[in-house]
């Protein structure tokens, strides 16, 4: 919150809006003061009622409040990363704003090279925005030191890859083991393991394991440290259809039995039906946020 | 778990991380274990110079009286002076074919509060009893007991005694008969300490040395120069000589052996340790680039850059740390007890045992933390990145064409020439090592053995161009001129006096000999670069080596004179010339007649063969032969052979694990490339000799460097021997052919165990997904 508040200030933001004007003429474009004076009315609901009103105004899609009492964990607020090479700029992501619910299961779609893993990336504090404000629970992660951003990711994250990214040289077990050292009350590695039907494959390497092993494995991982965010980069990528379809059910499951946020990218438009909120990425730039009413069981899921 | 995932990642890399951890610990092995070794024998050699009160100066000259202590006794600082008669003589040993002439020291005394006896048995020397302190080696080797009865022969007197102990004396750590040249022989070289009531005609004894013991507050080298100053100016003569200790031999040579092995422990860890940073850096960068995505994960995961850091940098200090401390355990135990084994029989010092120093912690923890900096810098590079980009693949590397491969000449190259020069360009740090480790492996070989060529050298220098006679003949004082002239004159021989000397020119003063030739063809000398040259008729020439210490050169002035007479000559050097064993001037008869001295021989050089019984002629002290002295020299080189078998071993074992090592990570790294290789239909032994043409490049390249690098090291051992020895580095041809011959072995063979391997690499295998 400390930092967050920090860079508040009107002023120092408009800056930071005119400059962007001036580079992204392409993108639609709002003005500066209207977007700060919506900040500083959010901000003040927040303080006063505890109760978040997501920033509708820009989206092509509205996205509703969060329901039942849930409020946003997450919210990008014209969020760039832009790579240079000499005097060529490439923008991953130009002026993203959405938002994620606490406790919803949300499906990020786009073909390749659309922007999503970038979002990913940032949404995990593995890579910082060019410009624009991170909001997780109220804190702006762009503001975040290195350090800060580290701890973030300890306390706050789980990520499940797409090649899993096991240690090799470390059995399940310790793979789950490893998180203790990063986080205090992190769950036991057994149970862990056990919640993802993994109790006898406990002491084998990675390598003696098959990849839907070895991605549950990830996902015990990432669940033991009882992170507010899942990360979940093309989880099933890797495997064939049929473990694919154990994975995401295991996935849904942390969504729904046990509120977890989880955000799942994935080239795959199927998945969108599993979904809570679809958000489609195409080239840097966010599509369409759809809500899901009624979404699928992972179960029912063909593809 | 990340401790554990250390462990399976050192265990997984085990080759490099062995090779790394056995030049940690061969560097720290060689270097405490010398240094323990030759702080242990200064440590032991000081405890005894202390305990048994080794005097700080010596005055050489004629005729000392107490009259002279009580002078020398006034100066400030002195605190006690004794005088002595040092004499040498000989004592015939042995019987029937193993009989020997033993050349003996011999030493009249009143007491021994200076340089006391250490007594292994019997009574405690007694200046006014009777009897004889035979030195304790001398006494043991050849059978003299308490109680015996022993006969020295000092020039044509006999002196028959009783021995009363056996000991041994702080100032004679180290002595050589005239033919022992460098390494002793202390059962054919003795020591005995007499009572003057034993000289043959005791009221007519005349000291020809005084001791002195200077007060223990003033004992440093500055302030004993001082004192030096005083009692020269006290004594007003002009026919003695001051000296200190480090002008002693005894004590010169053993401080300078312990000094040579404490600057070879020093180069043999520089070399072992550089090549274990080397190690270091490339299995690090090697492991943290075949980790990144492990890297980026953890980084993901929410491990904080000093986490990982502290992870990496850990393999380094863990691996360091063992070798480091197991080495210097190692070198400890094994090194001090084996090499001051052998210093018994070169060295009377009692109680000689390795201690470990301050010097030895701080090289360990240095060692240590280097390693653990050089860990850290290599493993750098993959942690500045945030965890997006390091979970990616690295970028492929930029590749810039060199200069080389920019020319004409570079398409006229065949293939397998082009993808070396690649390979070794674009893996300079890891060819650097390849280099360094046969660099290493030659410098050690070349060392090594230039050692042996050098000390043959030495002999064949002193006895087959310098010397060319086959006999010397040494007379005692009982010889005249007549005599030598009779000698000469019947086998052909050469006449010549060797004579102690005093050197000075400006504030430096140095102890030297004096060599005068008579006519004849026996004595020879060469210029500074090692050319005969005919010794000029007009002056005196002067060895390199004093004129070096005496700061003068061809053309200057130096003052000089005969110890034991009082006129002091002033003479400009002729002619610079180089002898290795015996440093001073060389004259001929006439120039040393022409100072008004009279020409007595001390010596006939002759190659004619001698009657066996000619030593038992009084004026003839003893008759050496020198093959014999050739062959007696080799015998006693064990310290030395030591020295070379140590080269040896460490320098095979040094191209063994730095070439292995190289091959596992060079292997690894083109596992991908070889496969490619096969697949494109090239056949493994064409593949197999690509590998091997990189191998053998930088062999030569290294076995170049190398070659320079072990003659600089032999020059910086033969030049550091001593003050008196002038040796120079020689290495023979046989040294080159074995050095560069086994050099290449060594890498060849490395190389084919790995290059073998081509067969073995599965194409699909290889071939299929990174990670």
């Amino acid at each position: 919150m400390f930092r967050g508040k920090k860079k508040k200030p009107g002023q120092e933001l408009e800056i930071v809006d005119i400059e962007k004007d001036r580079s992204l003429d392409k993108v639609p474009e709002k003005p500066g003061d209207d977007k700060s004076k919506k900040r500083r009315k959010r901000k003040t609901i927040r303080e006063d009622n505890g109760k978040i009103v997501p920033d509708k105004g820009h989206n092509k899609e509205p996205v509703e409040e969060g329901e039942d009492g849930h409020g946003v964990l997450i919210e990008f607020e014209d969020v760039c990363k832009k790579y240079s090479q000499g005097e060529n700029e490439f923008y991953a992501l130009k002026d993203a704003n959405l938002t994620i619910n606490e406790g919803e299961m949300v499906v990020i779609l786009g073909p390749s090279g659309a922007g999503k893993s970038t979002l990913l990336n940032l949404l995990g504090g593995m890579d910082c925005a060019s410009s624009g404000h991170i909001w997780f629970d109220g804190d702006d992660l762009t503001t975040y030191s290195d350090n800060r951003l580290t701890r973030y990711r300890a306390e706050n994250v789980g990520v499940v890859f797409q090649f899993y990214n096991l240690i090799p040289t470390l059995t399940a077990y310790e793979n789950v083991a490893l998180m203790k050292d990063i986080k205090d009350g992190t769950t036991d590695p057994k149970e862990a393991l056990s919640a993802v039907g993994l109790a006898q494959h406990m002491h084998q390497f990675p390598s003696q394991m098959s990849g839907g092993e070895q991605q549950r494995t990830s996902i015990a991982r990432a669940i033991a440290k009882n992170p507010k965010l899942l990360l979940c980069d093309e989880p099933t990528g890797a495997l064939d259809t049929g473990t694919g379809k154990e994975v995401l059910k295991l996935l849904q499951r942390m969504s729904r039995d046990k509120g977890r946020t989880v955000v799942m990218v994935t080239h795959n438009s199927f998945f969108a039906d599993i979904a809570d909120t679809v958000i489609r990425v195409k080239n840097g730039g966010i599509e369409s946020i759809v809500r899901n009413d009624a979404p699928k069981d992972a179960s029912e899921v063909f593809w | 778990m990340l401790l554990r995932k250390m462990w399976r990642d050192l265990l997984k890399n085990k080759t490099q991380f062995i090779s790394i951890f056995l030049m940690s610990l061969l560097g720290m092995l060689v270097f405490v274990g010398l240094d323990a070794e030759s702080s242990g024998a200064a440590a032991a050699v000081e405890a005894y110079y202390e305990e048994y009160n080794l005097c700080d100066i010596w005055i050489q000259g004629a005729g000392f009286t107490d009259d002279d202590i009580r002078t020398a006794g006034h100066v400030t600082g002195v605190k006690d002076v004794e005088k002595r008669l040092a004499l040498t003589g000989t004592m015939d040993m042995g019987e029937g074919e193993d009989a020997f002439t033993a050349y003996m020291y011999i030493n009249f005394m009143e007491s021994d509060d200076i340089n006391s006896l250490m007594v292994y048995e019997g009574e405690p020397f007694d200046g006014e009893g009777e009897g004889a302190w035979v030195q304790e080696w001398f006494a043991r080797t050849n059978g003299i007991r308490l109680g015996d009865n022993i006969k020295v022969k000092l020039d044509s007197m006999t002196i028959n005694a009783v021995v009363k102990g056996i000991v041994d004396a702080p100032d004679y750590v180290y002595y050589v008969s005239e033919s022992d040249v460098m390494y002793p022989n202390y059962q054919k070289c003795g020591l005995v300490f007499l009572p003057p009531s034993m000289y043959p005609d005791p009221s007519r004894i005349v000291y020809n040395q005084l001791i002195v013991d200077v007060r223990e507050d003033m004992s440093d080298d500055e302030t004993v120069n001082t004192i030096k100053e005083k009692l020269e100016k006290a004594f007003d003569r002009d026919d003695i000589a001051v000296t200190d200790r480090d002008q002693n031999l005894s004590f010169s040579t053993y401080d300078a052996e312990t000094r040579q092995h404490k600057a070879m422990g020093l180069m043999f860890a520089a070399v072992f340790l550089a090549i274990a940073l080397l190690g270091i850096v490339t299995t690090m960068a090697r492991v943290t680039r075949s980790q990144r995505t492990q890297i980026g994960t953890l980084k993901a995961l929410g491990f904080s850059k000093t986490e990982i850091t502290f992870h990496y940098v850990s393999y380094g200090f863990v691996i360091s740390t063992l070798g480091c401390i197991l080495g210097a355990w190692l070198g400890y135990l094994t090194l001090p007890p084996w090499i001051l084994g052998m210093f018994v029989g070169s060295y009377l010092v009692p109680d000689l045992k390795g201690r470990v120093t301050a010097l030895d912690i701080e090289a360990i923890i240095t060692a240590i933390l280097i390693s653990t900096l050089v860990s850290f810098l290599s493993c750098r590079k993959e942690l500045k990145d945030p965890p997006a980009v390091t979970l990616k693949p690295p970028a492929p590397k930029k590749v810039r064409h060199s200069a080389l491969e920019k020319s004409r000449l570079w398409l006229k190259l065949d293939f397998s020439t082009q993808w070396n020069i690649r390979d070794i360009f674009r893996n300079k740090l890891r060819s650097l090592m390849g280099i360094m480790g046969v660099v290493g492996c030659s410098m050690l070989l070349i060392c090594g053995f230039g050692c042996f060529d050098s000390i043959n050298g030495l002999m064949d220098k002193m006895y087959g161009e310098l010397m060319t006679a086959d006999n010397k003949v040494l007379l005692s004082k009982d010889a005249d001129y007549g005599y030598a002239y009779d000698l000469a004159s019947r086998y052909k021989g050469q006449m010549i006096e060797e004579l102690s000397v005093e050197f000075v020119s400006g504030s430096v003063k140095k102890s030297g000999s004096a060599t005068i030739i008579d006519k004849g063809n026996y004595v020879h000398i060469q210029d500074k670069n090692l050319r005969p040259v005919k010794l000029n008729r007009s002056g005196i020439a002067m060895t390199g080596k004093m004129a070096g210490l005496l700061k003068v050169k061809e053309g200057d002035f130096v003052r000089w004179h005969l110890v034991g007479d009082d006129e002091w000559q002033y003479s400009r050097i002729m002619q610079i010339y180089r002898d290795p064993s015996v440093q001073g001037i060389t004259l001929y008869r006439e120039v040393f007649e022409g100072m008004e001295y009279s020409f007595s021989p001390t010596a006939v050089l002759t190659n004619k063969s001698l009657p066996a019984d000619l030593s038992d002629e009084d004026e003839v002290s003893t008759v050496l032969n020198v093959a014999d002295m050739k062959r007696s020299f080799a015998e006693s080189l064990e310290m030395l052979n030591a020295m070379v078998y140590i080269m040896v071993i460490a320098a095979v074992l040094l191209g063994v694990v730095v070439l292995y090592n190289l091959g596992v990570l060079s292997f690894v790294e083109k596992t991908r490339e070889v496969a490619t290789l096969k697949v494109l239909g090239f056949k493994s032994a064409r593949i197999r000799n690509i590998l091997q043409k990189q191998n053998i490049w930088l062999t030569v390249a290294g076995i170049g460097f190398g070659l320079y690098a072990g003659w600089g090291m032999l020059y910086v051992i033969c030049t550091t021997v001593s003050e008196t020895l002038d040796m120079y580095p020689i290495i023979s041809l046989p040294t080159y052919i074995i050095s560069i011959c086994g050099t290449f072995l060594v890498s060849i063979s490395v190389n084919f165990m790995f290059s073998g391997k081509v067969k073995t690499i599965d194409m699909v295998d290889a071939l299929k997904g990174v990670e």
